[in-house]
C-alpha cells in the first residue's frame, strides 16, 4: 500500500519542485531587470557600446549616435555661432542704411 | 460880398494848410507800418531758421544717445574698439550740444546756415558715426564666430581622426572646407576695424561713401564665408552622428 501510494506521489512532486524552480529563477530575472535605472543597458556588448560613446570617442566601430560631453559641447559650440551669426545679419542691416538729412 | 470873399479865402487856406499837415504824417505812419512788418519779417526767419537748425541737431543728439547704448551692449565689441566708439560718441554729443547752444543766440540767418554745415560736416553722424558703431560691431562678431567655430573645427577633426581611415571622403571634404572658409572669413575682415575707425568726418560725402563701401563688402563676404563654414560644420556633425 506504501509503495503503490509513493510510486503514485512522486511524479507530482517531481512536476511541483520543478514548477516552483522555474517561478523562482524568473522573479531572480524580473527582479534584477527592474533594479536597473530606465535607459541602461542591458548584456555585455551594450554595456562596452556604451562606454566608448560616454567616453566621448563614439569612434569605435559600430558605435551607436554619440552623445557624450565633447559632442554636446559641439552642438552648444554650433548654437552659438547661430547666435552670433543672426547679431551679425542685424548689425550689418544697420550699418548699411541709408544716411538721411544731409548725413 | 467883400466879406464873404475874405471869409472863402481863409476857408481854403486853412483846407490847405490842414492838407499839408495831414497828407505827410499819413505818409510817415504807412512806412512805418511796412518798415515793421519787414523787420518782423526778418525776425520770423531768423526763429524759423534757427528752430530748424536746433530740431537737426537734436536728431543727431538722439541718435548718438542711441549709438552709446549700442555700444554699451555689443558683447563682442572688443575693449579697445568699445573705448574708441565711446569717446567718440561723447565727444560729437559735446561739441553738437554747444553747438546747439550757438545757434540759439545767432542773429543772422546766414550764421545759423554755417552752423548746419558745422553740424553736418564736422560730425557725420548719420553718414560715418552710426556705420561706424554697426560696422565695428559686425566685424567683432565675425572675429567672434571664428573663434567658436575654430574650437568646433579641432573637436570634430579629433573625432575624426579617431574613426577608421579618418572618416569617409565626405567627412573629410566637409572637415576640409570647414577650415577653408574659416580662413576666407578671417582674411576678409583680418585689420578692418583699425581701416574704418580711422575714417575721418568731412565736407566730402563721396570720399566717406567710397571709404566705407569697401569695409561694407568685406563684412558681407566674411560673414557668407562663415555661414558656409557653420554649414560644413552641421553637415560634419550630423554625418558623425550617423
Amino acid at each position: 500500500m506504501r509503495r503503490a501510494t509513493g510510486n503514485a506521489v512522486a511524479p507530482v512532486m517531481a512536476v511541483l519542485c520543478a514548477v516552483a524552480l522555474a517561478g523562482v529563477l524568473t522573479g531572480c530575472r524580473a527582479q534584477a531587470s527592474a533594479s536597473q535605472p530606465a535607459g541602461s543597458v542591458t548584456s555585455p556588448a551594450d554595456a562596452t557600446a556604451a562606454a566608448v560613446s560616454g567616453a566621448g570617442g563614439g569612434a569605435g566601430a559600430g558605435a551607436p549616435a554619440a552623445t557624450g560631453p565633447a559632442d554636446a559641447g559641439v552642438d552648444s559650440d554650433l548654437n552659438s555661432v547661430d547666435g552670433q551669426l543672426s547679431g551679425l545679419d542685424s548689425a550689418l542691416a544697420q550699418a548699411t542704411q541709408s544716411p538721411s538729412d544731409g548725413g | 460880398m467883400k466879406t464873404l470873399t475874405r471869409f472863402g479865402v481863409a476857408t481854403a487856406a486853412t483846407a490847405v494848410l490842414a492838407a499839408g499837415v495831414a497828407l505827410p504824417a499819413q505818409a510817415q505812419t504807412a512806412f512805418g507800418a511796412a518798415a515793421t512788418t519787414s523787420k518782423t519779417t526778418a525776425a520770423a526767419g531768423l526763429d524759423a531758421a534757427k528752430a530748424l537748425a536746433t530740431s537737426r541737431i537734436d536728431g543727431r543728439l538722439e541718435t548718438l544717445h542711441a549709438l552709446q547704448l549700442a555700444v554699451a551692449n555689443a558683447s563682442h565689441l572688443t575693449s579697445n574698439d568699445r573705448s574708441t566708439l565711446s569717446s567718440l560718441i561723447s565727444s560729437d554729443i559735446s561739441g553738437l550740444t554747444s553747438l546747439r547752444g550757438k545757434v540759439g543766440s545767432e542773429t543772422t540767418v546766414s550764421a545759423v546756415r554755417a552752423d548746419e554745415t558745422t553740424m553736418v560736416d564736422q560730425y557725420r553722424v548719420y553718414l560715418l558715426v552710426g556705420p561706424k558703431v554697426h560696422l565695428a560691431d559686425a566685424f567683432d562678431t565675425e572675429a567672434a564666430a571664428e573663434s567658436t567655430l575654430q574650437k568646433v573645427y579641432d573637436k570634430l577633426a579629433a573625432r575624426l581622426a579617431k574613426q577608421p581611415g579618418g572618416g569617409t571622403a565626405t567627412e573629410k571634404s566637409q572637415l576640409a572646407d570647414l577650415q577653408t572658409q574659416l580662413q576666407n572669413a578671417q582674411q576678409a575682415e583680418s585689420g578692418k576695424v583699425a581701416t574704418l575707425l580711422a575714417i575721418e568726418p568731412g565736407a566730402d560725402a563721396n570720399a566717406i561713401h567710397d571709404a566705407l563701401s569697401p569695409l561694407v563688402t568685406a563684412a558681407k563676404t566674411a560673414r557668407a564665408d562663415l555661414r558656409k563654414a557653420r554649414d560644413d560644420a552641421k553637415a560634419l556633425r550630423g554625418e558623425l552622428k550617423k
